[in-house]
């Protein structure tokens, strides 16, 4: 399911216009941004939890050259699917 | 720091879109049930700025049973993985998006590079670029800074009072105050002094000045732009507190180890110091005496003279005969202010007494240091002259395996690491620091000169 699918979708559920629907993702997705940005976990009931982890630096090995690179910190958004969500996935 | 549900998000959709709070609330469940329907129909959702889910099976895992300690099979299941796309990504990292990987220097054992980045990386990082590049990019920073200066200076009104030049001299003198004074960390003394300008000139000197030898470098091109004897006075005066401070802050804080350090550092400030009063045609005078010292370095006579010491601890001698040979060249070059050299001195003499006097740890910890020091200090002289030998032939070919230096199979093949200059010219290597494993080492028989 692509991005456009995705939004079809979801207006036929909400009875929305597509660009309405759009348009409302959009600004969903702001909204978590800024919360990503202040360090919050988004927790979506019965599917899981986004939050901003910190990855600390470390040295990594060119295999084919040998030559070795320090590679800097780094913020990453992880996922972590609820215990609902893998029980419905699970329960066949 | 908050945890955040479905409801907030859907509060924070009213205020932003203006639509209804049922249409929001029923808009935030539709996503999360979307994105399962269209998971269980494809296995992948893709969601334009937000990223892309996608069901992952899981396999099968053995284990032990942490209580009974039997095998166990943890049975594979599917998993929701959640992958960011590149804007959400960049849009998360963007704090520390700043950050670049950077290339680590090769060719020595992951100990001794642990070593250089603890010990090495203010004092002889520092050494060298000073030593061979005085114009370095840490004077073109300073030269930015006295821009940033006067333009300060331009905008404030009360310069016009005082005479222009005079104004740009007592800036830069404060500014190399506060340098000083960020350095020692004890700022009481020079707040009075510090007017406003100079106080953001300071804030924007923090990340510049980590090094007294970096401010030293400012003090001299305030020399050079200097008219007036008197000024040169005044800046003169600052780096005397200053080099003090360094002789008296850096072995508290290294211990040991740092002694070295310390005694290189105050040979170089001695260095920079005259370098920046006496003429500048006194500069290629100064490089002759440069080798000079090194060939007295690697002069044998020397060597036969600490003969015992070398066996004894074969580590420790290249160090004191280096220091005295920089002071004694600087003595014959300067002439004029041989008094505090000879107070440098004795000194450093002091300092290079209680190296002797450590245990086996620490010597173990100099040795490394000095290597790496000598391997710096050398890489303008050109290899071989070390000691008399003529090379003669191939003695036999040896494969570099990991964790192997050039200096490791000096001492390998002839039982002195000193030899390894040999090698290196042997080779035709141009870079002797960076050497691969797997790489073939023509290693020559060596005979004696004399013989």
């Amino acid at each position: 399911m692509n991005n456009k699918e995705f939004i079809n979708e979801l207006s036929k559920q909400t009875n929305q216009s597509v660009g309405a629907t759009t348009k409302l993702v959009n600004d969903t997705i702001r909204i978590l941004e800024e919360h990503f940005q202040q360090n919050d976990v988004v927790a979506f009931s019965g599917f899981g939890s986004f939050e901003v982890k910190k990855k600390m630096e470390r040295i990594s090995v060119n295999p084919t050259t040998g030559k070795r690179y320090l590679i800097p910190p780094k913020l990453a958004l992880s996922f972590k699917q609820s215990n609902v969500l893998k029980d419905k996935f699970n329960a066949e | 720091m908050g945890k955040i549900t479905l409801t907030t998000i859907a509060e924070e959709l009213v205020a932003r879109n203006g639509v209804s709070r049922e249409l929001a609330d029923n808009f935030v469940h539709a996503i999360v049930e979307t994105i399962e329907k269209g998971l269980r129909e494809d296995g992948l959702v893709k969601i334009k700025g937000l990223g892309t889910f996608k069901l992952m099976e899981v396999s099968d895992r053995g284990s032990v049973d942490v209580n009974t300690g039997e095998r166990i099979t943890i049975k594979g299941y599917r998993k929701v993985s959640f992958t960011p796309d590149s804007a959400m990504k960049e849009f998360v990292n963007r704090p520390f998006a700043h950050f670049e990987p950077t290339e680590l220097n090769e060719g020595y054992p992951a100990e001794e590079v642990r070593l250089e980045d603890v010990g090495g990386e203010d004092g002889v990082n520092e050494t060298v670029d000073v030593a061979g590049l005085p114009e370095s990019p840490v004077s073109s920073d300073c030269q930015s800074d006295k821009t940033d200066d006067e333009e300060l200076k331009s905008s404030e009104e009360n310069a016009a009072t005082i005479g222009g030049i005079a104004v740009s001299e007592v800036d830069e003198v404060s500014e190399v105050e506060s340098k000083a004074a960020v350095i020692t960390g004890t700022e009481e003394v020079l707040v009075p002094m510090v007017n406003e300008e100079s106080v953001e000139v300071e804030e924007n000197e923090v990340p510049v000045t980590e090094e007294p030898v970096v401010t030293e470098e400012a003090v001299g091109i305030i020399e050079e732009a200097a008219v007036t004897e008197g000024e040169v006075v005044v800046a003169e005066e600052t780096i005397e507190p200053k080099v003090s401070v360094s002789e008296e802050e850096k072995p508290s804080k290294r211990g040991g180890c740092g002694w070295i350090i310390v005694v290189l550092l105050i040979a170089l400030t001695c260095g920079v110091y005259y370098f920046i009063t006496i003429d500048q045609d006194a500069l290629s005078d100064y490089e002759a005496k440069i080798e000079e010292y090194n060939d007295m370095m690697v002069n044998p006579n020397l060597e036969e003279e600490l003969g015992e010491e070398w066996d004894e601890e074969p580590q420790n001698a290249p160090t004191p005969k280096m220091t005295p040979g920089i002071i004694k060249s600087q003595k014959q070059q300067a002439g004029v202010d041989s008094s505090e050299v000879s107070t440098v001195q004795s000194e450093q003499q002091n300092k290079v007494m209680p190296t002797d006097q450590e245990s086996g740890s620490e010597k173990y910890c100099t040795v490394k240091l000095t290597e790496l020091l000598e391997a710096k200090e050398l890489k303008d002289i050109t290899p071989a002259d070390t000691t008399d030998y003529i090379i003669d032939g191939t003695l036999v070919t040896h494969e570099l395996k990991s964790g192997e230096t050039i200096i490791l199979l000096a001492r390998k093949y002839y039982g002195d690491k000193r030899l390894w200059p040999y090698i290196v010219k042997y080779n035709w290597m141009k870079d002797y620091n960076n050497v691969a494993v797997g790489q073939m080492i023509n290693i020559p028989a060596l005979k004696d000169k004399s013989h």
